[in-house]
């Protein structure tokens, strides 16, 4: 992952929610890896979004 | 280098392996109920550099105080005991194990990042579940990897050799370590955390962040750190080596409460508190 590219654009908050799904799809899976997982995710998405204005 | 030499290397380290003299000194006499911060303030004050980088660090955006603290006594009066151990161990560890000396695969810039992260990220968890003295947690954080760094160094060849495989082949440096090395940085951590008198909940975190619930005593402390370093793996704050994420553990996590959208605060908290925090790596 490019870490200079930010974390503040909705593109870079994709990419990092992309390489974070393939991270966690190698382990095996347990309940608060799903919400760990998920909150990422949207912790993730909403940043993004208001980044956007969106 | 067979496993039997390298087992002779790492007790080797045992004697190795040093603290700076104030940090260490610093370590002691906060550990020291009779020391005085006028004691703390003089013993910070025999090493001008570190002197320097303390009251960089204090009036860093990171601690947030409005006004300038020009010296070491001013900074224990507004920041506290805790706060100003926490800010010289770190900046002397830091310091003592410089990024400079980094390998084209053991990268310390992004080690140490990653340890600040999880320092920070300990210290939020700490105080979410409500830990007592929460900025504790900051220094567990930050030095729950020290292991790997110490290796970087003294064993230097072997050890690049093994982030290389970690990252090759997919494997948690930790898995890597004890594959190929026959030990791995929570026993090199432990062995040198003992030698340098570091306060016992640190030594446990050191020890155990990997597997807390051996940690038959204090569970709750080393579940902190190792849910810290999962949080930061999966937000990609600096890297402790190999670009893996472990396992939450399960009673860890049970200890720990949290719910998701208590862990995206904690997100959110994270990062600003990480971009803030800059002063302690430069």
């Amino acid at each position: 992952m490019n870490k200079n590219k930010g974390l503040h654009d909705k593109s870079a908050s994709q990419d990092q929610i992309d390489i974070i799904e393939q991270k966690y799809a190698r382990l095996k899976e347990n309940e608060p890896m799903k919400i760990l997982l998920n909150a990422a995710k949207e912790y993730l998405t909403e940043k993004g979004q208001e980044k956007n204005g969106s | 280098m067979d496993r039997k030499d390298l087992k002779e290397k790492l007790l080797k380290i045992g004697d190795l392996a040093t603290l700076p003299v104030v940090a260490y000194n610093v370590m002691q006499l906060t550990q020291n109920p009779k020391a005085s911060a006028m004691d703390v303030g003089k013993a910070i004050s025999q090493d001008p550099a570190l002197t320097s980088k303390v009251l960089k660090i204090a009036n860093s955006s990171f601690y947030g105080f409005p006004q300038k603290i020009s010296t070491i006594n001013n900074a224990i009066v507004i920041l506290g005991f805790s706060n100003i151990r926490n800010i010289v161990i770190s900046a002397g560890i830091i310091d003592a194990y410089k990024v400079e000396k980094s390998s084209a695969h053991f990268d310390r810039t992004e080690f140490w990042k990653h340890s600040l992260a999880c320092g920070i990220t300990s210290k939020i968890i700490a105080s979410t579940v409500g830990l007592k003295n929460s900025e504790e947690a900051f220094i567990w954080g930050i030095l729950h990897d020290i292991g790997k760094i110490v290796m970087d160094t003294y064993i230097h060849e072997e050890y690049s050799q093994v982030v290389q495989t970690a990252k090759e082949k997919g494997m948690l440096i930790v898995d890597a370590e004890q594959t190929y090395l026959g030990f791995n940085h929570t026993t090199v951590g432990t062995l040198v955390a003992r030698k340098w008198n570091m306060p016992p909940a640190l030594l446990k975190v050191i020890r155990y962040h990997h597997n807390p619930v051996l940690d038959y005593n204090s569970l709750r402390i080393s579940s902190i750190v190792h849910l810290a370093d999962i949080l930061c793996r999966t937000l990609d704050l600096g890297s402790g080596g190999d670009n893996e994420i472990p396992i939450v553990n399960e009673k860890s996590w049970d200890l720990m409460n949290l719910d998701k959208q208590t862990v995206k605060t904690i997100f959110a908290e994270m990062e600003k508190e990480y971009e803030s925090a800059t002063a302690f790596l430069h």
